[in-house]
């Protein structure tokens, strides 16, 4: 997983930083937010979609890395549902 | 009264009659479900709309094709237009802005509202705390919660932010109770806005003499080549964040309180795990949601949203409130669960003008709520429970009054 943000949208309200103070802080000039770990170990990515879905102006965007390709095939009968890949949007992430 | 006379088709006014003290008024549940995006008629006359469902609500307060220029809008509970405001008093009022001037104001003053900033001033909160609770318990039970904790704590903090003298608690008080007052008359308002603007012009023409280490002395000095930041607009942002920031937090520490009484098993969970406090001030302020009007919008162009064309020029309400009790959102809506999963509610607004200090009223909140259940572990109430007056006639939702024993 790869943090991205979109700076220009950002209005320091706050939510990634209270809600994953690891992987985001606020700046002190005009309290946007400065990404701590672009690259979050697989412990903190669920922190991360919870920053992303609380975030108020949708400025963090969480892009999922490619699938490794000799991924062993889930048992049948308990298949994971497929994720649609690329981008989790904040919506997804809130689910 | 019955809010629908047919689905689609007469304007509803907006529910404001509750049938619970904790709960929304129960229309809001019957136009979510039946009438999500209807017709609002407006007490000056006017018609618009109502959102009741989450999704909608945010994806209203995320849209930059509606506007938050509170002249144009209608509110939906004055029985009188609102009057524009003058220039002169309109300035650094950024909750009635757009960007981009919106944008250099949030900019200029969300540094000081960061979570890190709001975490450093926790030792100071607790420190005020602890003295009113000392206070409270020196003079005995049983105690107004309300006087004697609630008000003065948040009042105190914002004060020693921005550099407000406390002893001059009684003027601005009276001025924001007024301005939030459904029953206070049009020339009240006026009135209480002016003596509120003036006592802020006063104070901000005072510190550019002697400028302190607080939020306006500090921006009069980091701002001091900046000549956009006359001492108008300073004044505009003081009085904005000044009443933003004693009304809501007091009303969530004394509802709140009440709140938690009301639910004893909730309230022993949360004696038992103090680390429970982080998600029950959440669901706190989803559960009770006390800007409890909602939030207004005005479209700038005919929009399609949800089903429907919104026209140029007419106001949208958001429901707060209703939004926070959406089952399509919130498993048991209804029910209040201190342990709730982080849930996207909307007490504090969404899109750009979230609220500014949010991160303030949450660490106001937690050492508050924490230390107070602490302190009186048996604190009850002092009265039967139906006669808390509550703040159905304010725009803020709280109790007038909490009597307390313990």
């Amino acid at each position: 997983m790869r943090i991205q943000v979109d700076r220009d949208r950002c209005r320091g309200a706050g939510q990634c930083a209270l809600t994953a103070p690891e992987l985001f802080d606020q700046s002190d000039d005009d309290g946007t937010v400065v990404v701590l770990d672009e690259q979050p170990s697989p412990a903190l990515q669920g922190r991360a979609r919870g920053a992303a879905a609380l975030c108020p102006n949708s400025v963090i965007r969480l892009v999922e890395e490619a699938p490794r390709l000799c991924q062993r095939p889930a048992p049948v009968g308990r298949r994971a549902i497929a994720s649609p890949g690329g981008h989790t949007s904040a919506a997804e992430a809130a689910q | 009264m019955s809010v629908f006379s047919s689905a689609s088709s007469s304007p509803v006014s907006l529910p404001t009659r509750r049938s619970s003290p904790f709960d929304p008024p129960p229309d809001y549940r019957r136009l979510r479900e039946e009438e999500p995006v209807s017709r609002l008629a407006f007490p000056d006359g006017k018609v618009g709309w109502l959102l009741t469902r989450h999704q909608d609500v945010r994806a209203l307060l995320a849209d930059d094709r509606f506007s938050s220029d509170r002249r144009r809008v209608s509110s939906p509970v004055r029985r009188f237009p609102i009057r524009p405001d003058t220039p002169a008093v309109r300035a650094g009022s950024l909750i009635g802005m757009d960007p981009p001037e919106h944008t250099r104001y949030r900019r200029m003053l969300t540094r000081y509202f960061t979570v890190r900033r709001m975490r450093e001033l926790a030792p100071r909160i607790e420190q005020v705390v602890s003295e009113h609770l000392d206070a409270m318990e020196r003079a005995g039970s049983p105690a107004d919660l309300v006087p004697a904790f609630a008000r003065p704590v948040p009042s105190l903090v914002i004060c020693e932010l921005l550099g407000v003298p406390y002893q001059d608690k009684i003027t601005f008080q009276r001025c924001t109770s007024v301005l939030l007052s459904l029953d206070a008359s049009e020339d009240a308002i006026a009135a209480a806005r002016d003596e509120l603007w003036q006592y802020m012009l006063d104070l901000v023409v005072a510190k550019r003499q002697h400028p302190d280490g607080a939020l306006l002395g500090n921006l009069i000095q980091t701002g001091a080549a900046d000549t956009a930041l006359t001492d108008e607009r300073l004044a505009g942002i003081g009085q904005l964040l000044l009443a933003a920031g004693h009304e809501t937090t007091a009303n969530m520490l004394a509802l709140g309180t009440y709140t938690l009484l009301g639910h004893p098993d909730q309230l022993c969970a949360l004696r038992a795990e103090a680390d429970l406090v982080d998600s029950a001030v959440e669901e706190l302020l989803r559960y009770l949601t006390i800007v409890q009007f909602g939030t207004v919008r005005v479209a700038r162009e005919d929009v399609d949203f949800a089903g429907q064309r919104i026209r140029a020029g007419e106001t949208v309400v958001a429901s707060l409130a209703a939004a926070d009790r959406d089952p399509a959102q919130f498993t048991e809506p209804d029910e209040l669960d201190l342990a709730r999963p982080a849930s996207q509610h909307v007490a504090f607004g969404h899109g750009i003008h979230q609220c500014l200090g949010q991160q303030l009223a949450r660490v106001e909140m937690k050492v508050a709520y924490s230390a107070l259940f602490r302190r009186f572990p048996r604190l009850r109430l002092a009265v039967q429970p139906d006669e808390v007056p509550m703040r159905d006639d304010m725009f803020i939702y709280g109790v007038h009054r909490l009597p307390v024993a313990w």
